[in-house]
């Protein structure tokens, strides 16, 4: 085959990673600018879906429109794992492992079964050519890429980023630091529910099970992302989660290609993961540059 | 100093590109355009869908559809995550192939959405029309077809009827979780309804959570029912040890489960679902079909009765002699 059967292959990547590439900016929020180990994305990227699918499937809602609740549901999931961590006073870790808990039932409850087919319901992606939609999923990801830049640019962000790194000068400063967890929060969980919705529409379904593995996911492609380009300033933190997403995908890909069965392909997720870390830690810890971001995990 | 090191790294980077894309580029060397190519999606390892796909590939061979023939069937198992098995599809939507087969749910739900004009045979799969892979199961419309592995539920809830009259409570704990549960569950809750039976269902989230939610039943319920859920079936043997624990009769829908220790059950081969699978796509290769989705769903109508004995003595039933003469198997 010629080298014309990269650029259809690609496209396929770059859409899938694109899709994906909204939960890891939301790992960005949680992860590195708070310091909120959020587990909630588990289940709050199906509750995106779920709340598209059933909203596309049954009320006939404008595809549009139906994205936009995704994202609000998404971000009220968010709201109440801050709050059990800022108002309950209960652990990062658990606050996370309780919502994404309770949510499989939410899931369920909103769709009203496990899975929801919505392979002939129009989505706005049908409207596109195929040779566009590459472009159009990337450019949207971009767009919510660049939108984050400005936002974490403003007074606001930064109050952010100190939130993560000295709680207490956010504190001294006089703002509250549990409202700016809570804000964290939201943001990161409508980002991943945006990505389910999308992922329904690309999919043509709504499952209970498509978010299962997905921390991992997203977190294996913050990394690896972080060991190419070193994030010593937060352009570089945000191309980072772009350009990781992308790698992650595109390694499952050539992983397919090459036959690696599946029960091995975790195997050499694994092995990448474990070489990326080993990178970050040797060769850009070497270069003693400070790096933007909290790391919890 | 710092500089060069810098290049260094970009260097390296490059270097690894530069590789990437050539093992890409390697790896999709293998196609030959002569021939044609079926792309077969299987959602994840399971031995049922093995089955089914070994009875698909034995069906191929024998009607000719083999390497030596014109065509090259290429298989991809997406290992039971979703995302995989969407850009399985893709690529193959990208090689162009001339069918993709696409194995359990989701597999076959993405393929639909990847591809309005390729042909999609899907398999194994409860209920076609529910998933909206058929808009009906006499025309499904559109570029696809395939096959449904739905069980013979009526034999099976009668069988509860045979081997134990006086039972009036069915203990079911299932996974709300999985779109086959919904779909058998749908047929067995209006079956039990109209055989003047009452279902007590425990829904669970995963298999380390059925031994619980069994015991839960003891005492609440006369038998037990495993519907077709994956998850419940995973964890039979938990079943299995509670049923005989405490004399609840146990009935399950697939063959395996009552090797397992469940009492009977009328099995759907998945054998031959796959078979039944091979010979649609033989069929739309053979007479060069252009409208697939004018061919019905096939529904596998083929049940053997299974008995256990040794389960039957377990939890204290004594099996009617009529029902061992009719059984094609039974385990001692």
């Amino acid at each position: 085959m010629d080298i014309g059967a990269i650029i259809p292959m690609l496209a396929s990547v770059i859409e899938l990673a694109s899709i994906y590439s909204l939960v890891t900016l939301g790992l960005v929020f949680s992860f590195r600018m708070v310091g909120f180990a959020d587990l909630t994305i588990e289940s709050s990227f199906t509750t995106g879906a779920a709340v598209y699918a059933i909203l596309i499937s049954t009320a006939s809602c404008p595809p549009l429109g139906a994205l936009f609740a995704a994202g609000a549901v998404g971000a009220v999931a968010g709201t109440f794992t801050a709050l059990l961590h800022v108002k309950g006073r209960i652990s990062r870790l658990l606050s996370g492992i309780i919502m994404m808990t309770v949510l499989y039932s939410v899931n369920l409850q909103i769709m009203g079964k496990s899975n929801i087919q919505l392979v002939y319901s129009s989505s706005m992606l049908d409207f596109l050519p195929t040779h566009l939609r590459p472009f159009v999923l990337a450019g949207g990801a971009m767009a919510f890429f660049g939108g984050a830049l400005f936002f974490l640019r403003t007074h606001f962000g930064y109050l952010l980023r100190t939130c993560g790194e000295s709680p207490h000068v956010v504190t001294k400063l006089g703002h509250n630091s549990g409202l700016l967890v809570i804000l964290a929060l939201a943001i990161s969980n409508a980002l991943t529910s945006l990505s389910g919705a999308i992922a329904a529409q690309y999919f043509g379904y709504s499952d209970i099970g498509m978010s299962a593995g997905l921390i991992v996911s997203a977190l294996a492609a913050l990394i690896l992302g972080e060991a190419i380009c070193s994030p010593k300033s937060l352009f570089r933190l945000l191309l980072a989660a772009f350009i990781g997403s992308l790698l992650y995908r595109l390694v499952f890909e050539i992983g397919l290609r090459m036959h690696i069965h599946p029960w091995n392909l975790k195997i050499a997720v694994g092995l990448l993961l474990a070489i990326s870390l080993v990178v970050k830690q040797t060769i850009v810890r070497r270069r003693s540059q400070l790096l933007v971001g909290v790391e919890v995990l | 100093m710092l500089k060069l090191h810098r290049n260094l790294v970009l260097v390296t980077y490059l270097i690894a590109a530069i590789a990437m894309i050539g093992m890409i580029v390697n790896c999709s060397k293998t196609q030959d355009t002569a021939k044609k190519i079926i792309g077969v999606n299987q959602y994840m390892e399971h031995p049922l869908l093995d089955e089914a796909r070994k009875g698909m590939m034995d069906e191929l061979q024998k009607q000719g559809i083999t390497d030596s023939n014109g065509y090259s069937i290429v298989y991809r198992n997406a290992g039971g995550d979703q995302p995989t098995a969407v850009q399985i599809n893709s690529q193959f939507v990208n090689r162009k192939v001339d069918m993709i087969i696409a194995l359990g749910t989701p597999s076959a739900q993405s393929a639909c959405k990847a591809t309005q004009t390729i042909p999609v045979v899907f398999g194994v799969i409860t209920d076609p029309v529910a998933s909206g892979l058929a808009a009906s199961e006499s025309a499904p419309g559109g570029n696809k077809t395939g096959t449904s592995d739905r069980w013979p539920y009526e034999k099976q809830i009668g069988l509860i009827k045979q081997i134990c009259p006086t039972a009036k409570r069915v203990g079911i704990v299932l996974n709300p979780g999985e779109s086959n549960t919904e779909a058998s569950m749908k047929y067995i809750r209006h079956l039990l309804k109209t055989n003047g039976l009452v279902a007590i269902e425990i829904p669970v989230a995963n298999s380390s959570e059925v031994m619980q939610a069994a015991q839960s039943l003891v005492g609440r319920c006369d038998v037990f029912l495993v519907p077709g859920d994956n998850t419940v079936i995973a964890a039979i043997s938990s079943i299995v040890k509670i049923a005989n624990e405490n004399d609840i009769p146990l009935f399950a829908g697939d063959e395996d489960s009552v090797k397992k220790g469940a009492l009977a059950t009328y099995g759907n081969n998945y054998y031959e679902v796959g078979v039944a699978t091979g010979r649609i796509v033989a069929k739309i290769f053979k007479e060069n079909i252009s409208n697939v989705g004018g061919i019905p769903v096939t529904v596998a109508t083929d049940a053997n009765l299974i008995i256990n004995l040794k389960a039957a003595q377990e939890q204290g039933i004594q099996m009617p002699e009529a029902l061992i003469k009719q059984a094609k198997q039974v385990i001692k």
